[in-house]
């Protein structure tokens, strides 16, 4: 972004201060007959004289812009300055006020930079360039301040001023590690990576029938066809995706976060655990939908694949502010999931209501499962009350997660790849077991 | 006017560079080294107290550099100069000029980046050089003045005026090139 142009240079105190006391003991040395006054004042003079002359004649031209304005937490980006006519600029300084979640290189976020000034080196009016590494260290929508830029003249007698305007920068999760090697026998479509319930065109075996009209050529056995006399071809079972519904409680943020290298929140774990899950399954070719409940900026994102879809779900996870949709977990999407999805909440369960949300979806014949990301040590409160409160509160957690494990809704904590296996294969166990369900 | 506490002050001078504690102390030193250079041209006073004084001064100026605290600075000395010696063609007059533009100039230097930032070498070394040839430049101006000083001319009337006129010459001048511009 280019700065005005209209911001003049302007003396500085330090001009101020070599013209006046060059001024006051030149004529003090006249009046008082002080011949060594003029002695004193020579060093003044001879600045002043060197400043006034040496004035740049003109604003300098300066361009700013962030180098990607798009990260991933813990990566960095560069802030670069450049001042195109450095004409008669002896040095640059560059202030970047300290940012929420932002860590500057060098820390103090000041860099200064000198430029030649003309005369006195065939390199003048070259290009004087100034760089900040910004380094997001957390997830989410951040700013870079403004920047206050200065150049000045020879003496540090004029300085060209300017504040950059403030720029976004959006740190997408780092997604946790995940793998889940489980496979959901649960959808209608037909295509993906998993075995279909059904015959189709896939890649795995699944028997040798008489040819019928319609089959691929390609398809036919002709070993068994030649022993039995008659055509017989090769059958697959179609290959078939899964719909995964990812639900983010984004009602409260619980514990300390310290970014991405230090310890996490609830917040956190769970957008990072989403970021992992949604990478997984949109790799895989599955379809994810993506669902932020308690935060007004996240709206929700229907299913999809792909890569796009993939930079889509890290985008709305980016943009999470936790607690800031007044309508929480009630009354969202409870209609609009489907019935042969999956569904997984990501929560940190203080509240019964994610919990009653679970069971609701249970009831009307969804896969739900459950990720708690309520983060270790989150009691360890230096109020003794608030320490006897929490223990209080985790308690009737915990008898609310049992009685919701008797209902048949799995309750896991995040821990990473294959944390959710287990539970995953029982899913697909019981997902091709006849069952009954409130419609 | 946002005013600092004293926890953000201290903070401030926590996180200054070790560049930063290095100009405030050759501050310091020249203004005490131009005290010394008038102590010396005058040899039979105590110059305990405007030590004391000016080392503070000098202080305040390394804290605040962004401000007029250099200028009082500058005065204190020029008017204990012009207090204490007599002797006009003194060559210590080169050391207290020399002490005076060395604190003007890292007064100066400080000014230009907050006290958490430090000049690159080129800078200091820029600065370095000016100094050294404006030093040059002062000796040759005390050479004229005891040049003049040894011709022992009579008050002259018209001399002055004409003095005077091309001070006020010289600081329009200066002033007109000093002004913000369109």
């Amino acid at each position: 972004m280019p700065a005005g142009t209209t911001a003049p240079w302007r003396p500085t105190l330090a001009h101020f201060r070599a013209v006046f006391a060059a001024i006051v003991m030149v004529v003090g040395a006249v009046l008082w007959r002080r011949p060594d006054l003029l002695v004193l004042a020579a060093p003044f003079a001879i600045v002043s004289a060197w400043s006034a002359v040496t004035r740049p004649s003109q604003p300098p031209s300066f361009t700013s812009h962030v180098t990607d304005s798009t990260v991933r937490e813990g990566e960095a980006t560069t802030w670069h300055g450049t001042f195109a006519s450095a004409d008669a600029i002896d040095s640059v300084v560059a202030v970047m006020p300290p940012g929420q979640w932002l860590v500057t290189r060098p820390k103090s976020g000041v860099v200064t930079s000198s430029a030649h000034p003309p005369g006195t080196s065939s390199v003048a009016s070259q290009t004087t360039t100034l760089t900040i590494a910004v380094r997001a260290v957390r997830w989410g929508h951040r700013t870079i301040e403004r920047i206050t830029v200065t150049a000045n003249s020879s003496w540090g007698a004029f300085r060209w001023s300017h504040r950059t305007q403030p720029s976004q920068l959006i740190s997408l999760p780092l997604p946790a590690m995940f793998d889940s090697k489980a496979s959901i026998r649960r959808s209608n479509g037909l295509v993906g990576l998993d075995r279909s319930a059904r015959p189709g065109d896939g890649s795995e075996f699944a028997g040798i029938r008489p040819f019928q009209s319609g089959d691929r050529m390609r398809r036919i056995n002709w070993p068994r066809s030649l022993r039995s006399g008659s055509l017989h071809v090769t059958s697959t079972w179609a290959d078939q995706d899964t719909h995964v519904v990812l639900e983010v409680d984004a009602t409260d943020d619980l514990g300390v976060s310290e970014g991405v290298d230090g310890a996490a929140s609830s917040i956190d774990i769970a957008v990072r655990a989403t970021g992992a899950i949604a990478a997984h399954y949109v790799n895989r070719g599955d379809r994810v939908t993506l669902r932020v409940l308690g935060s007004a900026r996240s709206r929700d994102l229907p299913s999809a694949t792909g890569r796009a879809h993939l930079r889509r779900i890290l985008d709305t996870l980016a943009a999470i502010q936790p607690g800031t949709d007044p309508r929480g977990l009630v009354g969202r999407g409870r209609s609009a999931t489907p019935a042969e999805a999956l569904v997984i909440m990501l929560s940190p369960l203080v509240s019964a209501t994610a919990l009653e949300r679970a069971v609701a979806l249970a009831r009307r014949g969804v896969m739900v499962l459950v990720v708690d990301t309520l983060p270790e040590g989150v009691v360890e409160s230096e109020d003794e009350i608030t320490a006897i409160a929490w223990r209080i509160r985790l308690l009737e957690r915990s008898r609310e997660i049992r009685i919701v494990q008797e209902v048949g809704v799995p309750v896991v904590r995040w821990q990473g790849p294959g944390s959710l296996d287990l539970f995953l294969r029982d899913v697909a166990r019981r997902a091709s077991a006849p069952r009954m369900a409130n419609r | 006017m946002s005013r600092l506490s004293a926890q953000d002050r201290l903070d401030r001078v926590r996180s200054s560079d070790v560049q930063r504690w290095i100009l405030a102390v050759v501050t310091i030193g020249a203004a005490l080294i131009a005290c010394l250079a008038a102590a010396l041209a005058a040899p039979h006073h105590d110059p305990t107290g405007v030590i004391v004084a000016v080392s503070l001064l000098a202080l305040a100026a390394a804290l605040k550099p962004d401000s007029h605290v250099g200028l009082g600075l500058v005065a204190v000395i020029v008017v204990y100069w012009l207090a204490i010696v007599r002797r006009v063609t003194t060559p210590w007059s080169i050391l207290a000029a020399t002490g005076l533009l060395i604190a003007h100039s890292t007064i100066t230097l400080m000014a230009l980046c907050p006290a958490a930032a430090a000049h690159d070498r080129a800078t200091i070394r820029r600065w370095v050089q000016r100094c050294g040839s404006t030093t040059l430049a002062t000796v040759a101006v005390w050479a004229l003045v005891v040049l003049f000083d040894h011709r022992r001319a009579a008050g002259n009337a018209v001399l002055t005026l004409t003095a005077l006129v091309a001070i006020a010459a010289a600081t329009l001048v200066v002033r007109r090139r000093s002004m913000p511009r369109p």
